[in-house]
């Protein structure tokens, strides 16, 4: 169901959205595409390239890139900017270490002409290990109320469990309209 | 020559019109961001729990409000006061139907209003979910939420009872604009002070968020730099011991 179900609450006109998940390597970016879609996601090995996931329902299309995250790949990301209706950036909330190194990637992204203005849902994944720092934690951290020129969201997650993923694309979802 | 008129007159009409920023507060499940719909025209109120922020621009009379929304849910208030420097007034929403928790929404709202950058600005109460049955009449959420405590911490403040969802084909509550014109036109009273005081506090807050940034984008190139190096010595080890081992003995 997961992404099928959401694609039905779509009702913009032109019934076509248009979603980028990106996120440093290792956040769970392909693992939270994998468990909406109700893959398999024990198999998931680092993505070189990108992911395409095309869900159709009712007349109404939902096209999700994956993107690696790898540092040699992010240059590419901006490669896929264009035409984006929302964006999905996934952090690893059990990786205190690497919190600076995703805020600053996301600082870029918000300053990305062609993202401009495009709605963020910030998965906060990997809940369901010990260490994970909450959602407010990770807002706090990434400093996201400085984000004042379009709308966003902050979810807690775990790819794992699946807890917390449908909410925030229900979310994205219905920001998109 | 029509529409040149009709845009000279519209341009001018957008000059005129003051621009004014207010923030949605109040607990999780309040009603806020329905609010905010029904503000904007909306029939469609369908929400999911907020745990972030959105912005809506909306013309009210000569005002040109920007809404902040943000989450009310414990874990997500601590982010509300990030946003006090940047407002005129707020909208404090209360669910009129859930008198468990008045308490708790007195709590949030006295944390907001003793707040430096919040006090002495203008505060509209909206007692909302009047439709419900088991609904408190907004005098007695008055008496519950201690508002009279309220006279030395803010501008001015009113409450109003209303209903952001409305039977189908039943229009708007009026009772929401005619809190909004009280809010818009209390906030103009102190207009002038008010917006030097939100150039400031928002000056700070930019500069601030300028230096965190910077010392972020500092510490990971400092790291990255330290990578390499460590990686350039391995690398050098390896060749080293290579060599060491195809030299002749
Ligand atoms: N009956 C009734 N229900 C309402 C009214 N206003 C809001 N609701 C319902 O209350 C619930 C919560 O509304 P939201 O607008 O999402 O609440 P919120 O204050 O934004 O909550 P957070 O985003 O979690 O802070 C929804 O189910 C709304 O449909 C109202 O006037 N009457
Ligand atoms: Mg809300």
């Amino acid at each position: 169901m997961g992404l099928l179900t959401l694609l039905r609450k779509l009702k913009r006109s032109d019934k076509e959205a248009r979603l980028l998940i990106l996120g440093l390597d290792n956040s769970g970016k392909t693992s939270c595409l994998r468990k909406l879609a109700d893959e398999d996601i024990s198999q998931t090995t680092p993505t070189q390239g990108f992911n395409i996931k095309t869900v159709m329902s009712s007349g109404f299309k939902l096209n999700v890139w994956d993107i690696g995250g790898q540092k040699a790949i992010r240059p590419y990301w901006q490669n896929y900017f264009e035409s984006t209706d929302g964006l999905v950036y996934v952090i690893d909330s059990s990786d205190q270490k690497r919190l600076q190194e995703t805020s600053v990637e996301l600082n870029q992204l918000l300053e990305e002409e062609k993202l401009s203005g495009v709605p963020i849902m910030v998965l906060a994944n990997k809940q369901d290990l010990l260490n994970a720092l909450s959602a407010k934690q990770i807002a706090e951290e990434l400093g996201l109320h400085s984000i004042r020129d379009r709308t966003w969201q902050i979810q807690a997650c775990s790819a794992k469990t699946g807890e917390g993923l449908q909410q925030g694309m229900e979310w994205l979802v219905n920001t998109l309209g | 020559m029509l529409s040149f008129i009709r845009n000279l007159f519209s341009s001018k009409n957008e000059k005129k019109e003051t621009p004014v920023t207010v923030m949605f507060i109040g607990l999780d499940n309040a009603g806020k961001t329905t609010m905010l719909s029904t503000i904007q025209g909306e029939t469609d109120t369908n929400t999911t729990p907020t745990i972030g922020f959105d912005k809506k621009r909306v013309v009210h009379g000569k005002y040109n409000i920007t809404y902040f929304d943000l989450g009310g849910s414990k874990g997500f208030r601590g982010i509300w006061d990030r946003y006090y420097g940047s407002i005129h007034g707020a909208i404090f929403v209360v669910d009129s139907a859930d008198e468990n928790r008045l308490e708790e929404a007195k709590q949030a709202l006295f944390e907001s209003v003793r707040h430096p950058k919040f006090t002495g600005k203008s505060l509209l109460i909206l007692a909302n979910k009047q439709d419900k049955k088991e609904s408190i009449p907004a005098h007695e959420i008055a008496q519950k939420l201690e508002l009279d405590k309220l006279k030395s911490l803010v501008h001015r403040y009113n409450i109003l009872p209303c209903s952001a969802i409305q039977a189908q084909n039943k229009p708007q509550d009026p009772q929401i604009k005619k809190g909004v014109t009280w809010l818009s036109e209390s906030i103009d009273e102190q207009f002038e002070s008010l917006n030097k005081r939100i150039e400031k506090d928002m000056r700070d807050e930019a500069e601030q968020a300028k230096l965190e940034r910077e010392e972020k984008r500092r510490i990971v190139a400092e790291r990255k730099a330290k990578e390499e190096e460590l990686a350039k010595a391995e690398e050098e080890k390896k060749l080293k011991e290579q060599s060491a081992a195809q030299s002749p003995e």
